[in-house]
């Protein structure tokens, strides 16, 4: 009896945060089986019209094919379903703040700040007033309906992803709101910031000028702005005070008015630890996507050519999922974020479109003024408010569920409690219809109407840039807010005085169409020069400063009979711009000093080095310990003099081998001293004694020299976080300033960089495109389409995009969907 | 082995393959139980589960795959995926066991008959 008791119990119930035994290992419906390969199929699909095709490459890529516009984004959603569908209940879960249903306490944090920052209720908002024609509902219940389809189908055949057996659950319908919220979660992992918050720490520890000297508003370095005026300056348009669908102007609090409320004290540490608590993904802390376009005058085919590559974190599977769609009012092939039915960036039969992230700043913090002698108030235009309460309820798996209340001011959630309430104004929560933006793009008949679609836009802020057989050119979008008389890239104070005042107008947004040189370059850099006439991004309010474009812009311009290899080798490019105007500088220094040893093998290195930041470069991997210890040997006594503050997520101590923003805009700042101001009073020492330009680059030479060799590698881990599961690391090379970017944690490890590249060429009538993902379009790690995208990525190799009639014959799959 | 434990392990392999490809793992408990109190032995029964828990997973197809997969996930390491199929063959005959040693011991018990159970 004791066995039987010893061997059911942990058969029937979870034990010990194993899964139950018997529904994981039965081999009917438990893990056996679900890896069954990708074959034909012939599925009826509830809510087809009529019949579609979904076709299959060897490779994975995916061609839809329907008879009308609902039952093309049907079929996406059916695709995304059978290939993602884990992945796609991960991320609506996450952005919803439903994490810990599933996953169990350690996911509570991820899911208190999601419910914090309000995506559902923004998502919920969006649908609510999405008009009842409106195209984009359609397309949305349509999506839904496919996502549903494969959820019952992947159910009833017992193929439901592995993940969901061993957690022991099974994914809910799919509804349009999921669809919006995996739009806003896309969105919050490129748009969402708190550089506010880490450069509030110096902002507060250094003297005005010395902020303004190490960090100034315009990048160190030289700029090369897409949009270089001239520009214009209209009034600005309404934007509300408060993005959040939940935060408003409260009333005052009765007999509350008066008292001038109370000066923001203390830090922001405990926001600062809430953030980097987080799990990856939820803190944009990448800012590195490359797009450019060069007119006919520059190829070799006498016509446009556009390459984009967008960077972001890799993961397996990756956030992207490419896909060919065909129906009667529509005809693209793109990358499509699994959860949402349109692509993000690809091409029509007239254009084609790649995206990076724009500068400017979309996430403001607001320091409240509270009262611990009147909870849960703000002061705000001169009277105490009551601040929102949003009461949540968290289900933990295994455990009691919690509770969980998020506050509101007039500006939106507050994100810090303790201490000072820091509250967030963020364009991702604004009133979105992002998806009919999107849909009139891609039926759009020229370029002209493509701009048009997106002035809509509202988050995150983007460069779109794109190339036409005719044209090509670059525009933003996205709500810009501008707030009089304060710097946004910093906190704000609460009490009214810094509040939204609107924002920038599209017509006045950075743009350029078909400009006199024919090269439209946009790599993260400052969109505007600094006559801009707008509050505008700052070195300190965006990770990049703007070497990348640099490359792009030396290669392209004035070239001539550049082709589509050109343009797919133009991306794999490692020039490293630092090094460009630091290693002379260095090797100047070093002239007349006695070396032996390694220091002399190194100089001798550097002197022959071609300045790239190639796969296995000795001289990269020194360079970039060099440039680290250039910003210590500089700025490490004044650090120590102002008492910078630690900070949680150790991007303050310049010690630290972790990247980080604050040393990028150093490292440009102090390249720029170095070059043209090689006696700047800050490579002196506090106390008086004197240095100069050659003396720190000397010393930081040999603090280099001293350090061990690392080796600089990418690793492409899974989204479950199970280490078995990622592929590498592997060598490689690149770092986060050159074209062929490549960032993470450290300098060394790389897990983030061009996610997808994507390059046109507009001399074939409907555009001849080749695109590579490092990635696979299966979730699941025994299909063959897993990961296999990593090694051509790795090679700098690309997978032609077959379009029509040419994707027949390279398709090795065919799903016929027929309608009940 | 006897006409009658041949016939019993083949009826135990067949009919608990089928309710293992249903998703019914507690099939093993239930089956094992009839085989052993059937044949009175232990052993039998488990061979038989353990060949109908093979036979269904080989069945499903792609097996190997699975158990690399679930090996990287719970053991963090994609090479041992033979040790999950090893785990999965325990647990089944442990299964079988508790349901072949009840089945056994309900048969023993009844054999001795009311006199010699008081003894």
């Amino acid at each position: 009896m004791a066995l039987l008791l010893v061997v059911l119990v942990p058969s029937a119930f979870p034990v010990g945060g194993l899964p139950a035994l018997g529904p994981v290992l039965n081999p009917g419906d438990g893990v056996w089986g679900r890896s069954a390969p990708v074959s034909d199929e012939a599925p009826v699909v509830p809510g087809l019209a009529v019949p579609a095709v979904i076709s299959f490459e060897a490779n994975g890529l995916a061609h839809v094919s329907a008879g009308s516009d609902d039952d093309l984004f049907l079929g996406i959603g059916y695709t995304h379903a059978r290939q993602r569908l884990f992945q796609m209940d991960l991320l609506r879960r996450r952005a919803a703040g439903q994490l810990a249903e599933v996953l169990g306490a350690s996911a509570v944090e991820s899911d208190m700040f999601q419910l914090d920052l309000g995506l559902a209720r923004s998502a919920e908002r969006d649908w609510r007033e999405l008009p009842r024609d409106a195209p984009a509902r359609q397309v949305l219940l349509a999506y839904s309906d496919g996502v549903n389809a494969a959820i019952d189908e992947l159910i009833a055949r017992d193929l439901l992803p592995e993940n969901f057996v061993l957690l022991g659950y099974a994914p809910r319908r799919w509804t349009p709101v999921d669809s919006l919220v995996v739009q806003r979660m896309f969105a919050q992992s490129i748009g969402f910031t708190d550089l506010p918050v880490t450069f509030s720490f110096l902002a507060k520890s250094l003297p005005a000028d010395v902020f303004g000297a190490w960090f100034p508003e315009v990048p160190a370095i030289a700029q090369h702005p897409y949009d270089k005026g001239p520009y214009r300056k209209l009034p600005l348009t309404p934007a509300p005070v408060g993005a959040d669908p939940a935060a408003h102007g409260a009333d005052p609090v009765p007999g509350g008015g008066g008292g001038g409320g109370v000066p923001a004290v203390g830090g922001l540490a405990p926001l600062r630890e809430r953030l980097a608590d987080l799990p990856p993904g939820t803190v944009n802390r990448i800012g590195n996507s490359n797009a450019w376009a060069v007119s006919g005058a520059h190829t070799s085919t006498g016509r446009p050519m556009l390459a984009a590559d967008p960077h972001l974190g890799f993961s397996l599977p990756a956030i992207w999922y490419q896909v060919e769609g065909t129906s009667p009012g529509y005809h693209f092939t793109g990358v499509t974020v699994p959860g949402f039915p349109a692509p993000v960036l690809g091409k029509t039969d007239r254009f084609a479109w790649g995206v990076t992230n724009a500068q400017r700043p979309t996430s403001l913090f607001y320091l409240e003024a509270t009262d611990p002698a009147r909870p849960d108030q703000y002061h705000w235009q001169g009277e105490w408010r009551p601040m929102t309460l949003v009461r949540n309820r968290i289900g933990v798996r295994g455990e009691e569920p919690r509770e969980h209340v998020t506050r509101l001011t007039a500006h939106g959630p507050v994100l810090q409690t303790q201490g000072v309430a820091t509250s967030l104004w963020w364009s991702g929560a604004l009133p979105s219809d992002n998806l009919s933006a999107l849909l009139n793009g891609l039926r759009a008949k020229d370029t002209t109407a493509f701009r048009a679609s997106l002035s809509s836009w509202s988050a995150p802020a983007l460069n779109f840039v794109y190339a036409s057989p005719e044209d090509i050119g670059a525009f933003t979008v996205g709500v810009t807010p501008q707030v009089e008389g304060h710097d946004v890239a910093l906190p704000l104070p609460g009490d009214g005085s810094a509040d939204v005042a609107g924002a920038i107008p599209v017509a006045a947004l950075p743009a350029v169409h078909d400009p006199a040189d024919g090269v439209v370059v946009s790599a993260n850099q400052r969109e505007v020069t600094g006559d801009y006439p707008y509050r505008y991004s700052t070195s300190y309010g965006f990770p990049d400063q703007g070497w990348r474009a640099a490359t792009l812009t030396a290669a392209l311009s004035g070239a001539t009979g550049r082709t589509a290899d050109d343009m797919a080798a133009l991306q794999l490019d490692e020039r490293d711009e630092l090094a460009v105007m630091l290693v002379p500088q260095l090797l100047k220094a070093l002239q007349g000093k006695e070396l032996a040893g390694a220091g002399s093998d190194l100089r001798a290195a550097l002197a022959g080095w071609d300045l790239r930041a190639s796969t296995g470069s000795a001289q990269a991997e020194f360079f970039e310990r060099f440039a680290t210890a250039l910003v210590r040997r500089t700025f490490q006594p004044w650090w120590d003099q102002y008492h910078v503050p630690q900070d949680p997520d150790g991007w303050l101590p310049l010690s630290s081998g972790k990247s980080s923003p604050v040393k990028d805009v150093l490292r440009a700042t102090v390249a720029r001293w170095v070059v043209s101001d090689p006696g700047n009073r800050f490579f002196s020492l506090p106390d008086g004694t004197r240095r100069d330009a050659t003396a720190v680059l000397r010393e930081a030479f040999d603090e280099a020299v001293g350090q061990p060799a690392g080796q600089h590698t990418v690793r492409f881990p899974s989204l479950l976080g199970v280490p078995a599961l990622d592929e590498g690391p592997f060598p490689a090379g690149g770092n986060s300033r050159t074209v062929n970017a490549l960032s993470g944690e450290t300098a060394e490890a790389g897990t983030a960089g061009p996610s997808w590249r994507f390059v046109v060429d507009w001399s074939a009538p409907q555009g001849a495109a080749r695109a590579i993902c490092p990635c696979g379009q299966s979730e699941n790690p025994s299909s063959p389409w897993w990961a296999n995208g990593v090694e051509p990525w790795r090679r700098g190799e690309y997978w032609q995009v077959a379009e029509g009639p040419a994707a027949e014959p390279v398709s090795t799959v065919k799903w016929r969907l027929k309608p009940r | 082995m006897s006409k009658r434990n041949v016939v019993v392990f083949a009826a135990t392999t067949v009919v608990l393959s089928a309710a293992l490809l249903l998703g019914w793992w507690w099939a093993t408990v239930l089956v094992a139980a009839f085989a052993g109190f059937a044949v009175g032995k232990v052993w039998l029964p488990v061979v038989a589960a353990m060949t109908a828990w093979a036979t269904a997973i080989l069945w499903t197809g792609g097996a190997p795959d699975t158990a690399r997969v679930l090996s990287a996930m719970v053991l963090a390491n994609r090479d041992l995926g033979w040790l999950v199929l090893v785990i999965t063959a325990v647990y089944a005959a442990l299964l079988a066991s508790a349901g072949a040693w009840t089945g056994a011991t309900v048969r023993r018990v009844g054999n001795r008959g009311p006199d010699n159970a008081r003894g």
